[in-house]
Parts: structure tokens; C-alpha cells; sequence
């Protein structure tokens, strides 16, 4: 018996090592440039997989009409972009019971497609030409009873995810992206609320390229991941989560794999306009909003526009 | 046999599921703020602009270094050898910002191309009615993942995320 588990402890141990080895991460979304530099200049995709430089003094255009590489100071890199309809998937998880952001933030999926704030996606665009659809779908949602425990780490919330696939509660999607959506009583240790409101990512679950992101609730942290504390739906956390789900969603049709699209420094397009939230307006109960999608109001920030030399924008 | 089964299950999970290790992440508000006041100082106390220096430097600021710890560098030596180098732009990383009320503790590394390796940043800001001032400032090389520091875990798995 004893020998059976030492293989099967030996078995577990090896395949922890073949794990992909951690690389030290850099943030590189700390400066804030919403403008197009002239030093900005990238590789050119070849369409083989690797880049070969522009020949001086020119960018690349991948067809007739598209601005060239860095005119809209956001550059491609090669990769792959989400086509198509983009699927979503809430994985509730903690303690929801209660809060108005189950409803809050299934209605935001539903008001941001085919608006035209999501319509400044399809200024992005792949290889092939083939621009970024102006159409997302909250395909299902579940919850989640703390499987990983309150306290996780970055690789808890792959194993959320994991877990939902693997034991049926979600599909495999790979033109979708998990949401990992955790309660205020719940910390992510790699920096939530002191470095980040929210991260995305992708790995490979099942042989399909999964994209999925955690998004944590602000109520634990106002002044780092909320905007307000009187926001337009009566919840400042759901609507904190909002504009941070809005933000990893529209980096995560544009940079599935992340090397699609980001600026010279590494920002994505929402990087760039990380907490600019454009004009706004007052609703009823005092708190400010800048978009109305379908019968809610948000306070949403804003996404960098891949077209008439780039700027942070609220609609196209 | 179960426990045979059960090793045949981790297995499959361990191999179907591999992640990338280096992400993408949404800043906190707090990271957008003090990553501007870090510059903004940066720029003022380079070109000796007194008026931004006094709005954003305590009176009794001091800087101490790993180097020499019980010797700290006074706010005066300090700004005069920040307008040795005016030209070189600060270049932030890796900012966490701990929000304590009025005092926040805010963690970087300075990777400004002059220096030869990258500086780990330890800045206390306090809040003077409402604007924040620097208080003091650790600062040390920021060293190597081989240099043992008492409860650091350096070979922790990370995930290749975009914020």
C-alpha cells in the first residue's frame, strides 16, 4: 500500500515540476502614455509565426486602408485575436448570495454587445485582415462554494477554471473567455488591490487554448478598485467590476494569447486608458456614469481607439 | 486499483491543463496615482523646480539605503544628487500601493536606463490634507532570486498575466 502511494506522491511530484516554469513578470502598464510616440517601433508579422522588421522608414499595413504599424500608437505583434461572436462565462465564486451583482454584471454583458463602446474592438484586427466582431454572449454562468478556499493564488484561478471544464459545469470554449468572479471575502495573494483589479490570461486546458481572467470585488479595496462609492447601480463593487471586466474583456478579444495587440511599453488597448473615464453624467441617485447600455447606467473607462492616430475614446 | 485510478485522473488534469507564466492586469487606481507622483517628483527634484519639490517632498525626508541603513541621506543631499542626471527618465515597474488610510506604502522597481541593475523602491507617502507627500524612502539593489531572504519564496509558480 505503502509503496502504491510513494509512486502515486512521485507520479504528482513530477508532473509539478514539468509544469511550465514560472518567469519573473514585469508590470508594464504603470506609465501612463495616451499618445502615439515616435520612438514606438515594432516588428512586422510575417504571417509564419515569427516578425521580421518594417524596411526603414515604413510600417506595415496588413491591407489597403489600415494605418500602418504605430500610427495609432497600438502595434500588432503577430498573434491572434478572438473572432467572431466572443463567448463569456461568469464563474461566481465565494459568497454571492445576496448581491446585486449577479444581476448587474450579466446585464453589462448583454448592453456591451453591438454598443458602440464595444464597437472600438473592431478597430483590432489579425493577420488575415479579419477584424474584431462588435458581438459578445454571456453563455452560462455557475458558481463556485470557495472549492479553492478565500485565500488563492494566481494558479487557484486557473484550477477554477479548470475545475468548471473538467467536471462539466462549463464547456470547452476556446473562442470564450472565464471569468473568474470572486466574492470581497475573497484575496488572490499576487497583488489584487495592490497592483491590480483584475488580470487575463490563457493556458491550455483539454488541447484548447482557454482565455479566462479573475476579476476580485472592490468592496475590499474602494480606494484602489472602485471608482466611487455611490455608483449608478446601487452596488459599488458590481460596478467597479464593471468597468474592470469591461476592460480585461476587450484586452482579452484583442490579445487572447498576449501577442496580438499592446503599445512599446506592453499595454494592451484598456491599459492605455486605464481609470479615464471620458464625459460623464449625473444619475439619479448623485453617482456618476458615462455610458447607458440598455437599461442600466455604468461608469466604464475608457478603451484606446486602433484608428485616427489612437486615442481613448468611449464609443466608435 | 483506486488509488491507481487516482493517479491516472491527476495525471491526465496535470497534462491537459499547462499555463502560460508571465500575465496582462488591470493597475488599481493607486498604482495610476502614485505612479504619477513618482514622475512628477522625479522631474521636479532633477531640475530643482521648488515649487513642485515642496509640494510632494516632506520637510524631513530622508532616503536610506541597504547599503548603509543608520546612515540616511537628507532630503538637502538627496536633491542634490537627483540634478546630477536630469536627462534620465524614471522607468517604473512592478507597483503595489498598500493604502493605509493616510499613510500608503508604495513598492517599484526603478529600471532608469542610467542604472546598472534595477533599484527595489520602498516610498512612504503621508497625506497632508489632501495631497500626499513623500516621507521617506528605502531603497536597495534589487538584487538576485538566488539571494536568500528569510520567508521568500522565489520559486513560486506565476502565471504569464496581462492586468
Amino acid at each position: 500500500m505503502n509503496y502504491k502511494l510513494n509512486i502515486i506522491m512521485s507520479a504528482v511530484a513530477l508532473n509539478m515540476i514539468t509544469l511550465p516554469v514560472a518567469h519573473a513578470e514585469l508590470i508594464r502598464g504603470v506609465e501612463q502614455q495616451i499618445s502615439h510616440q515616435p520612438w514606438e517601433n515594432d516588428n512586422m508579422p510575417t504571417g509564419k509565426g515569427w516578425a521580421v522588421k518594417a524596411p526603414a522608414g515604413q510600417g506595415y499595413a496588413v491591407s489597403a486602408g489600415r494605418k500602418s504599424t504605430g500610427a495609432n500608437g497600438i502595434n500588432y505583434h503577430g498573434g491572434p485575436v478572438m473572432l467572431g461572436t466572443t463567448n463569456v462565462y461568469y464563474i461566481w465564486y465565494g459568497n454571492w448570495a445576496g448581491n446585486t451583482a449577479t444581476s448587474i454584471l450579466p446585464d453589462l454583458m448583454g448592453g456591451l454587445s453591438g454598443s458602440p463602446y464595444y464597437n472600438i474592438n473592431t478597430t483590432y484586427y489579425n493577420a488575415s485582415n479579419v477584424a474584431v466582431t462588435n458581438s459578445t454572449l454571456l453563455k452560462k454562468s455557475v458558481s463556485d462554494n470557495y472549492s479553492r478556499g478565500k485565500v488563492l493564488a494566481d494558479t487557484d484561478v486557473a484550477a477554477i477554471v479548470t475545475g468548471a471544464i473538467s467536471n462539466g459545469s462549463l464547456p470547452v470554449d476556446a473562442n470564450a473567455v472565464y471569468f473568474v468572479l470572486t466574492s470581497a471575502d475573497v484575496t488572490e495573494t499576487s497583488g489584487f488591490c495592490t497592483s491590480y483589479c483584475g488580470w487575463h490570461t490563457h493556458g491550455t486546458v483539454s488541447g484548447q487554448d482557454i482565455k479566462y481572467a479573475f476579476v476580485g470585488n472592490p468592496d475590499q479595496c474602494p480606494s484602489s478598485c472602485a471608482a466611487q462609492t455611490t455608483s449608478p447601480n446601487g452596488n459599488a463593487g458590481a460596478d467597479g467590476m464593471a468597468s474592470v471586466l469591461a476592460h480585461e474583456l476587450e484586452e482579452a478579444v484583442t490579445d487572447p494569447d498576449l501577442n496580438a495587440w499592446y503599445d512599446s511599453t506592453g499595454k494592451e488597448n484598456a491599459d492605455k486608458c486605464a481609470w479615464k473615464f471620458g464625459t460623464t453624467y449625473t444619475t439619479s441617485n448623485g453617482s456618476m456614469a458615462n455610458m447607458k447600455l440598455e437599461a442600466r447606467d455604468y461608469l466604464i473607462q475608457q478603451n484606446w481607439l486602433n484608428a485616427s492616430g489612437g486615442l481613448c475614446t468611449l464609443s466608435h | 486499483m483506486k488509488q491507481l485510478i487516482l493517479w491516472l485522473l491527476v495525471n491526465v488534469v496535470m497534462s491537459a491543463s499547462s499555463y502560460a507564466a508571465d500575465n496582462v492586469v488591470s493597475v488599481t487606481r493607486l498604482v495610476v496615482v502614485f505612479s504619477q507622483l513618482a514622475e512628477e517628483l522625479d522631474v521636479a527634484a532633477k531640475h530643482a523646480d521648488s515649487r513642485v519639490v515642496d509640494k510632494l517632498l516632506a520637510p524631513n525626508f530622508e532616503m536610506r539605503i541597504g547599503a548603509m541603513p543608520g546612515n540616511p541621506v537628507p532630503r538637502a543631499v538627496w536633491l542634490r544628487q537627483m540634478q546630477t542626471s536630469p536627462d534620465v527618465k524614471l522607468a517604473l515597474a512592478q507597483m503595489a500601493v498598500h493604502d493605509l488610510g493616510s499613510v500608503a506604502v508604495v513598492s517599484y522597481l526603478d529600471k532608469r536606463a542610467t542604472l546598472k541593475d534595477d533599484v527595489y523602491i520602498v516610498d512612504v507617502w503621508k497625506k497632508q490634507d489632501l495631497n500626499w507627500q513623500l516621507a521617506v524612502r528605502y531603497a536597495s539593489p534589487a538584487g538576485r532570486a538566488d539571494f536568500v531572504i528569510p520567508g521568500a519564496v522565489l520559486d513560486a509558480p506565476q502565471l504569464d498575466k496581462r492586468y
